[in-house]
């Protein structure tokens, strides 16, 4: 046996951050502690203080104000002046402490020591990640030039990681918001009358008599701002109708559910606007003074029938006349209320084209129960360098061969085709803030070939995840209950900035998006992009432009411009609409279609129809989910483990599968997964329907780990073919007991 | 005695580190010359202090045992993963033990990146309270954490530990650190006082 000599030499032995506080251990240097100023006195319970935020859980950010105690969040409530939930927070929202205290987080900066994928790491510090980051970005610029980076960011926080990516010179910045989310919808509104009206829609639901739901399910996406106003508007006495395959909650609380075959919104929508526009059941007085094109429409729309329509959605001709008639009695306090997903069908364009056509014969815009003109809370950006002019049209074709698509938000979908294939050039660098490739896109086959051909991929994330799985560097985020953010800004019918602000310090080893951005920023000579030392200088610089303070936001955590009913509402009180599209009025044939030689989307699309044996494949929301996001945590997944695959007992019966029975889905292309049935009524015998987000399919989510199965796996990958967005509905599948 | 015991088990089971090597092997000889002949600890230690190098091979162990785990990480190095229910983080028990470092001056460095109840934490804690043991005050805090916190959830970990099919070296900090603690239990008497559950 060898002898030494014992040296604790205080540099060479622990030496981490608390030998500099100087706390010595039995002659030791102390790595994990530190001494305190102020010893505390043994107390056995704190007064919990508040903080104000916005949750995190969902996009529908309600405001929130989370007790502290002893340096720990330990309550999340509702934030009663948040005009997004008034002081209503759901399930989620009371889980988001488990999004900061799982096991299974990232806690440190790592390193990609193995293979790609193969999920073999090392920890690393921050300076050391950073400064492989800028390498490793630095690289790429040089071998494929800044378009060779691709970023995409999913969450509220992916906000700096746009501005690093178009600091450091690249159009390749995308968010699935647009392809596989609410891009047509967005765009529909916006050519029919200007108006985006997406994320927080300003709908009027409390005060509406007539509301006509295409799969809105309200009562289980459950954003609580949305839904608090809708079931007011139903104690009011509104009349519901809602359409969907499924008798979901939502369906329950309507006066009448229309089980209507999947992916013909469109023709129902057509039928509705024949009827209005034959019977003359429009808003003349508003169809007359604000828009234009009624007379083409009124061609257009001539050959769908109410009769035609049955036999494409199943609802009776006289359903459709009698809906149209009810909705027109009861206009301008009417909605057609789109899906907040429109990203089913191959034309969901001329879907929701058709959704605002409808709503502009009715004559909602600016009426009380119908949709309302926010007021926003003008609140400056912070002066920047221009950012350089990028030297590349986007890989994934947004605003290009993809004239219609959101720019900002970009295909995502098309963003990892492009990455796989390396068309229309290679783009070998990949940011990702939050989100999952695999889980939300439709493809996986194309996800993992675009993350195996990378050169360099930085993945900056709470928690990990398929995706991440495949990162050289692994950036761990602190939660959003340990971090300020960027001010919320909002448009309902009152104006607000709301905060966010930290209830406690990083767990572990974690930083804020805007920290991690700077750090890499000032590597690689965009410093000047983040001129702030901290986000919280940034917010601080924001509020004094319009002459408020940090201290001043963070006593209720959000202020507010009071709603204007003048304003909200300006045909209630004598004032005019404005429509911001070329001709100035409302387009129900929107020029931009025709400029584009795109006006065939007004026109139906018949889309696809299982064979004998098939069924339609659907997928959707739950109110104590969100996408593929919290299925690992812990006190949801108590209310909510797996998913099961909802069959109807006509359908389960002869293929021997009795509620609870495992079974195999297939789809055409051979890809399948199991999961245990749930035989019931609720849905149509000619269609099966599963929760989105779970499946999961990497162990280190240990609380979602194989738990139930994944829809991502099956949904249709075609596209959209005017918008580029994906067309996920059109999934055909067999089912039979495993 | 204890303190370096104690010491030496947070270096075992911190994160290696190059710089840290030299020390962390003379810590090793250093126990291992001090203890009792038939100390039970000193078995596992010799199994290594002698064999122990550095390498990134032992980083990418650590991290998939403790941090980031193929498949997943089984050993939680985190009191409240395994005191309390849910097998959450920051639990009620990550409280009380930061309670208790605050109570006698001590806090866990931010800059560290450990909780309050990590493995090296607690660890490093119970050692600055035995090399304080001359005041009166930590002798109950030392019997607290020893009884209420490390004893119950260090014996589960390092079960969990086990299973991982960790290379000698962990192999061996487990069982060093087991039988330190089994050997202090023994001659610390429990708290008068209780923490509420």
């Amino acid at each position: 046996m060898k002898k030494k000599p014992f040296e604790p030499s205080r540099r060479a032995f622990l030496g981490g951050a608390a030998g500099v506080a100087g706390l010595g251990i039995a002659g030791l240097p102390s790595r994990a502690l530190a001494r305190i100023d102020a010893p505390h006195a043994a107390e056995t319970l704190k007064p919990s203080t508040e903080v104000f935020g916005f949750c995190d859980m969902c996009y529908w950010r309600c405001g929130v104000k989370v007790r502290v105690r002893d340096g720990r969040a330990v309550k999340i409530d509702g934030n009663p002046e948040h005009p997004n939930n008034y002081g209503v927070v759901c399930a989620k929202g009371n889980a988001g402490l488990m999004a900061a205290y799982d096991p299974d987080r990232l806690k440190f900066p790592m390193l990609r020591v193995g293979a790609r994928g193969e999920g073999k790491w090392a920890r690393i510090s921050w300076d050391e990640a950073l400064d492989r980051v800028a390498d490793g970005l630095t690289q790429i610029k040089a071998k494929y030039g800044a378009e060779g980076l691709a970023m995409i960011g999913h969450g509220t926080w992916e906000k700096p990681y746009h501005r690093l990516a178009h600091a450091f010179g690249t159009p390749n910045t995308t968010s699935p918001v647009f392809g596989l989310c609410c891009g047509p919808r967005g765009v529909g509104n916006m050519l029919v009358v200007g108006r985006n009206l997406t994320g927080n829609e300003t709908v009027d639901l409390q005060n509406s008599r007539y509301v006509l739901m295409l799969g809105r399910n309200i009562a289980e996406s459950l954003h609580n701002g949305e839904t608090k106003a809708w079931v007011e508007g139903v104690a009011r006495g509104a009349k519901v109708v809602y359409a969907d395959p499924r008798f979901t909650i939502t369906a329950s609380k309507a006066q009448e559910w229309l089980p209507i075959r999947p992916l013909t919104d469109h023709a129902f929508l057509l039928a509705l606007i024949h009827v209005v526009i034959e019977e003359e059941l429009y808003d003349r007085d508003f169809i007359t003074t604000y828009a234009t094109g009624l007379d083409e429409l009124k061609r257009r729309v001539a050959r769908y029938t109410p009769e035609w329509a049955e036999a494409e959605t199943e609802i009776p001709a006289a359903t459709t006349r009698r809906i149209a008639r009810e909705m027109a009695a009861q206009a301008p306090a009417v909605l057609v209320y789109a899906p907040r997903r429109l990203t089913r069908s191959t034309n969901d364009l001329g879907t929701a084209v058709a959704i605002s056509v409808l709503n502009s014969l009715f004559g909602v815009w600016d009426r009380n129960g119908g949709v309302f003109t926010p007021q926003g809370f003008p609140l400056p950006e912070p002066t920047l360098p221009e950012y350089p002019h990028a030297n590349a049209p986007r890989a994934d074709g947004a605003g290009d061969r993809w004239p219609l698509a959101n720019v900002d938000y970009g295909l995502t979908n098309e963003m990892w085709k492009a990455i796989a294939n390396q068309q229309p050039y290679p783009v070998k660098g990949l940011i990702t803030a939050g989100g999952n490739g695999f889980a939300n896109s439709t493809d996986y086959a194309t996800v993992r070939k675009a993350l195996e051909n990378l050169d360099f991929y930085v993945a900056a994330d709470i928690t990990p995840n398929e995706m991440n799985a495949y990162a050289d560097i692994l950036l761990p985020e602190a939660s959003y209950l340990e971090r300020y953010d960027d001010l919320q800004t909002g448009g309902a019918r009152e104006g607000f900035v709301a905060i966010r602000m930290p209830a406690m310090a990083p767990l572990h080893d974690t930083r804020d998006a805007w920290s991690i951005c700077k750090g890499i920023a000032g590597r690689i000579g965009l410093g000047d992009y983040f001129p702030h030392e901290s986000v919280a200088d940034l917010i601080d610089e924001r509020l004094r432009k319009v002459g408020l303070s940090r201290a001043e936001l963070e006593q209720k955590g959000v202020i507010t411009i009071p709603a204007d009913p003048a304003k909200n509402f300006p045909r209630e009180h004598g004032g005019t609409s404005v429509f911001a599209t070329p001709s100035g009025k409302v387009e129900l044939v929107p020029s931009g279609l025709e400029r584009l030689g795109m006006l065939d989307a007004l026109d139906y699309e018949a889309q696809v129809r299982p064979a004998e044996g098939e069924f339609h494949f659907t997928f959707g929301r739950i109110g104590v989910h969100t996408h593929a996001r919290t299925q690992n945590n812990p006190w949801l997944a108590d209310l909510m483990r797996e998913n099961v695959l909802w069959i109807h007992p006509d359908a389960a019966a002869p293929r021997g599968i009795s509620d609870g029975d495992q079974v195999s889905v297939t789809d055409r292309k051979g890809r399948t997964v199991r999961l245990a049935a749930k035989v019931t009524k609720r849905i149509r015998h000619d269609t099966v329907f599963m929760v989105h987000g779970f499946g999961h399919f990497d162990p280190r989510m240990t609380t979602a780990y194989g738990r139930g199965a994944a829809d991502s796996e099956l949904a249709s990958a075609d596209q959209d073919q005017r918008l580029g967005t994906i067309s996920m509905g059109r999934g055909l599948v067999r089912v039979e007991k495993a | 005695m204890r303190a370096h015991l104690y010491m030496l088990g947070a270096a075992l089971f911190d994160e290696p580190r190059p710089e840290h090597h030299d020390a962390l092997r003379a810590l090793m000889w250093r126990v291992i010359y001090r203890s009792p002949v038939d100390a039970r600890w000193v078995p596992p230690l010799l199994e290594i202090a002698d064999t122990y190098e550095h390498a990134d091979e032992l980083r990418a162990e650590y991290a998939r045992l403790f941090i980031l785990g193929k498949p997943k990480v089984l050993a939680q190095p985190y009191g409240s993963y395994w005191l309390e229910n849910e097998q959450t983080l920051m639990s009620r028990s990550t409280a009380e033990v930061r309670a208790l470092m605050r109570h006698h001056g001590v806090d866990v460095d931010r800059r560290s990146g450990l909780l309050p109840d990590h493995l090296v934490s607690e660890l490093e804690f119970m050692a600055y309270l035995a090399d304080h043991h001359a005041l009166e005050s930590t002798l109950t805090t030392q019997a607290t954490l020893l009884h209420e916190h490390l004893a119950v959830w260090v014996p589960r970990f390092a079960a969990a530990l086990r299973a991982c099919e960790p290379p000698l070296f962990y192999r061996m900090a487990a069982h060093f650190l087991r039988e330190v603690i089994a050997w202090d239990y023994r001659r610390v008497p429990a708290p008068s006082r209780t923490i509420a559950a």
